[in-house]
């Protein structure tokens, strides 16, 4: 039996979006009205084979995927910009291994995802199985409207309190796109990046500057883009220097700098390399911190009573 | 009597049936332990008999069918008389981890996550699949984007660190608990199966959990609150046994004469099998 249910926001692969533990009972499933009594049986177990009971499928989240995370608190969003090729990929790949390695970085425990095989399908080309030798992740398609957000829990080790991070994964054209069109229709994913991230990473290709080749395309696309964000958004924003192992010309490092001073002064400024992996988790970091710091003011939670939700927050015992 | 599940964690070859059948023959011919069997506290001896059979010959038990999905009924009493009713269930490890793959949680690994005191994970240390990357071993050349078009690994091409990490989170899911604070009930037991085939001496177990599985290690301390789980090494039988070469320790002194666990933080065996048991019962 197909999947077959016309809510909008329901998926084969995770539960129904309404709550349904049977799908029959659910208005949207198509074609079970009331199924004749001696079918109910074999129609509920195909309901359940067709479609999964687990509300996250573990790839990369999609925004029809993000209610599952509201109820615990508005997560905070960190959006990695950037030209073509500056790595944006690359660096979640390097926040991953580093996350497997060790577990958590500077000041927060990892504490679980909804996405690991999102982050293990961006891995997978990063690592000695047998050939060909590990590389960069593929090009990120940018066929979808919507970007790929990867997330992460956290755990504050100052606090104790759970966070979620939400870190998108969008493909470099859309943010050349926006950069020249703003509000064109096709400028829509990035448009989202833009208007929801509490934190920025606006990555800066050094490898790109430095090649005689690359260098005007890069520099011109580099400086758009900081002058749309300077304009358009007032997070806290990091200007990230990356592949710094090679070294651009003065000149152009003068440039950029110029840009970013101009059009982003309160910017930040990173260097990473994948040859010292702690510059990546102390962006990382940087970014994590930012992004909570710009959340409204959290009040304590109220100590929950119960793992029954009904009875979570209900004080039966002090008033019988 | 205090009625209680574990919910037993186990993938394909980790050796849960092993200690199952070991436990068992500590519970009844060994009465030292910090749990026992109350006399004729076992009614159907049959869901084990394979196992049983093997290990007083001294053999490695077969593999436990897929379609095997039993209870096994005992009742213990504690070495100061609490009486206990334990329900082990005994299934084929492949079933585990194709919830993770197909992401779906049968109704009865449902209702054992919520019913359970306390979860007790096997993992094997030395068929962990763990890979190598660009971080642990940079590449010599600088590396460049792959070619290959993008694709999604599905769960059984994961690293375990993670693989781990998502079977805890779809069992707490399915168990109805909120991580948002760190939880006590249920309690977890990560078991270090097979520790005689690893030459770790000097380490604990949850030494062992935070060099081997970093991400793991950190996911359980952020989401249990100390003292609500535990990390043990166990060897069920002490010594690798074959399917077909009888070992004669075994067969002159009786199963129930080795294995071992060691408890959190020591690295010195401890004859008592029962011990993570009773460690996830309470008492």
């Amino acid at each position: 039996m197909k999947f077959e249910c016309s809510h909008d926001s329901c998926f084969p692969d995770t539960t129904c979006a309404l709550g349904h533990k049977n799908r029959l009972d659910c208005e949207h499933w198509i074609g079970g009205a009331q199924p004749p009594k001696q079918n109910l049986e074999s129609a509920e177990n195909e309901a359940r084979d067709s479609a999964s009971d687990i509300p996250w499928n573990g790839y990369v989240l999609g925004t029809s995927d993000l209610a599952i995370l509201g109820g615990r608190g508005r997560p905070a969003v960190i959006g990695l910009i950037g030209p073509p090729n500056s790595g944006k990929t690359s660096l979640l790949t390097y926040l991953y291994m580093w996350l497997l390695e060790h577990g958590g970085v500077a000041g927060w425990s990892f504490a679980g995802s909804w996405t690991l095989g999102g982050w293990e399908s961006v891995v997978q080309y990063s690592r000695w199985t047998s050939e060909p030798p590990p590389s960069f992740p593929p090009h990120t398609s940018s066929s979808g409207r919507h970007p790929g957000i990867l997330h992460l829990m956290l755990r504050s080790k100052v606090t104790g309190r759970l966070r979620d991070v939400l870190l998108t994964d969008a493909p470099g054209e859309w943010f050349n796109q926006w950069s020249r069109t703003p509000n064109s229709s096709s400028s829509e994913g990035a448009r989202w990046v833009i208007e929801r991230a509490d934190a920025l990473l606006l990555l800066v290709d050094t490898g790109a500057l430095s090649d005689h080749e690359k260098l005007p395309a890069t520099r011109r696309a580099t400086r758009d883009l900081m002058e749309r964000v300077g304009a358009q958004t007032s997070c806290r924003t990091a200007v990230v220097w990356t592949k710094d192992d090679v070294a651009a010309a003065d000149a152009v490092t003068n440039i950029i700098e110029a840009a970013s001073f101009e059009f982003m002064p309160t910017a930040q400024t990173m260097r990473t390399t994948i040859k010292e992996p702690e510059t990546i988790e102390a962006c990382f970091v940087w970014a994590i911190e930012a992004a909570t710091a710009k959340l409204p003011v959290q009040i304590d939670p109220e100590l929950r009573l119960s793992q029954d939700p009904f009875l979570a927050l209900r004080r039966f015992d002090e008033r019988h | 009597m205090k009625d209680t599940d574990v919910l037993v964690l186990g993938g394909s070859g980790t050796g849960k049936t092993h200690y199952a059948g070991q436990l068992l023959g500590r519970l009844r011919h060994d009465r030292s332990g910090r749990l026992r069997l109350r006399l004729g506290g076992i009614d159907d001896l049959s869901k084990l008999e394979e196992v049983l059979a093997c290990l007083e010959e001294g053999q490695a038990a077969g593999h436990t069918p897929t379609e095997t999905w039993t209870g096994i009924r005992c009742e213990l009493e504690t070495y100061d008389g609490t009486d206990i009713v334990l329900e082990w269930p005994e299934y084929a490890g492949e079933r585990l981890f194709a919830i993770v793959d197909n992401r779906i949680m049968p109704d009865e690994w449902q209702e054992s996550s919520r019913g359970a005191s306390g979860w007790l994970l096997f993992i094997r240390p030395s068929t962990l699949k763990l890979y190598e990357d660009l971080l642990v071993r940079p590449s010599d050349v600088k590396p460049n984007h792959s070619n290959s078009p993008a694709a999604t690994v599905d769960g059984a091409g994961w690293d375990d660190r993670a693989r781990y990490v998502e079977l805890l989170q779809m069992f707490l899911f399915a168990a109805g608990r909120s991580t948002f604070e760190p939880i006590d009930v249920p309690r977890l037991a990560v078991v270090f199966s097979c520790w005689d085939e690893l030459n770790e001496e000097e380490s604990t177990p949850e030494q062992l959990l935070a060099e081997r599985l970093p991400l793991l290690n950190m996911f359980i301390r952020s989401t249990w609150r100390e003292g609500s789980w535990s990390a043990w090494g166990l060897s069920s039988l002490g010594r690798a046994l074959n399917n077909d070469a009888p070992d004669e320790d075994f067969r002159t002194h009786g199963p129930e004469n080795f294995g071992y666990v060691l408890r959190p933080g020591t690295t010195t065996p401890d004859r008592d099998l029962t011990l993570p048991i009773a460690w996830l019962l309470g008492v």
